[in-house]
């Protein structure tokens, strides 16, 4: 079953809504101003979505986070390598004194700004809701973009599961970095929620 | 007023980062847990007068763990901390007995409001934290 015209619309205001407030909060941690490059806000299919990807063959660090309730929705947000690089930089900057000897501090705070950039759009979608909407810690994530949404899918079941996905680009003129966010919403979880 | 602060978060970054800024304050960490078990163990020890508590730890909801520690010590003060804005969290913290919420990403200007208001309700002897 697929969503009426007013669900999809509905669907496509709250990423709207979602992916402004992640950009200000990325924006807020980075201490720099980040803008909506590109955004597929409605339905897109896998199959289109993963042969845009294969465009690009460079590496992604960055985290999936999966909404814990009857909600079936994923974020992954992924960072060009050296984007991850510069927003680490950016976002540890005022305490390089304490993190600097941190091991993994680069995954560990793509893996920490990657759970703030997926709670900003979820918590737009609960408020809208009326609920509350938990997230699973972040589970950081290597490799090309199109690695990164295959594995991702492979999480689903292709036969039974409807995808609906919203795709959103991030950059920052100041930092030359950029993020992807990549929104998986399972369709019956969302129709069911969305005709509440 | 100087605190003895208890941060419990499952990342190693926003403890560090919460420890720096609560320096920066004058206030001191006396313990830290990456989990709902070592919150609990670390909140029986008892260094601490107030808990920042991370909603999402990865042995479980950060809301039970603040429902135990009231339980423990039902005049616990208790932040909650959280990527997380959503509105009917913010209730259902408040209603388990969180003092308040603090919003990742931090800022020192919230933290120490948040914070001062322990002091203000203690000097003022109004209901709220012991």
């Amino acid at each position: 079953m697929t969503l009426t015209l007013a669900q999809k619309a509905a669907f496509t205001r709250l990423m709207d809504a979602g992916i402004r407030r992640s950009a200000e909060l990325l924006g807020k941690m980075s201490d720099t101003k980040w803008g909506i490059m590109a955004s597929s806000l409605n339905e897109i299919s896998a199959v289109r979505l993963l042969s845009w990807f294969h465009r690009d063959g460079g590496t992604y660090l960055g985290a999936r986070v999966a909404s814990k309730t009857d909600l079936s929705m994923e974020f992954l947000v992924m960072f060009p390598d050296k984007s991850s690089k510069v927003v680490t930089a950016a976002v540890t900057k005022p305490h390089t004194r304490r993190l600097e000897k941190l091991p993994e501090l680069l995954k560990l705070t793509i893996g920490e700004v990657s759970n703030i950039l997926a709670q900003g759009i979820i918590g737009v979608v609960a408020d809208e809701l009326g609920r509350t909407i938990f997230l699973s810690a972040p589970k950081v994530i290597s490799g090309t973009k199109a690695g990164v949404l295959s594995a991702a899918l492979d999480d689903y079941d292709g036969r039974k599961d409807m995808l609906l996905m919203a795709h959103m680009d991030l950059y920052s003129e100041n930092l030359s970095a950029e993020c992807s966010v990549v929104v998986i919403a399972e369709t019956e979880s969302l129709r069911r929620i969305l005709s509440r | 007023m100087a605190h003895r602060i208890l941060v419990v978060d499952d990342s190693p970054v926003v403890r560090l980062i919460l420890q720096d800024m609560l320096e920066a304050l004058g206030h001191k960490v006396v313990a830290q847990a990456e989990s709902a078990a070592g919150a609990i163990a670390a909140f029986r020890e008892g260094k601490h007068d107030v808990v920042l508590l991370d909603i999402s730890l990865p042995d479980g909801e950060g809301l039970s763990v603040l429902r135990e520690m009231r339980q423990i010590d039902p005049s616990a003060r208790v932040f909650i901390v959280t990527g997380n804005a959503q509105k009917a969290l913010r209730e259902q913290a408040i209603e388990s007995g969180a003092l308040g919420l603090l919003q990742k990403p931090f800022d020192a200007k919230e933290l120490a409001a948040l914070l001062g208001q322990i002091g203000e309700a203690a000097s003022s002897g109004a209901a709220g934290p012991a």
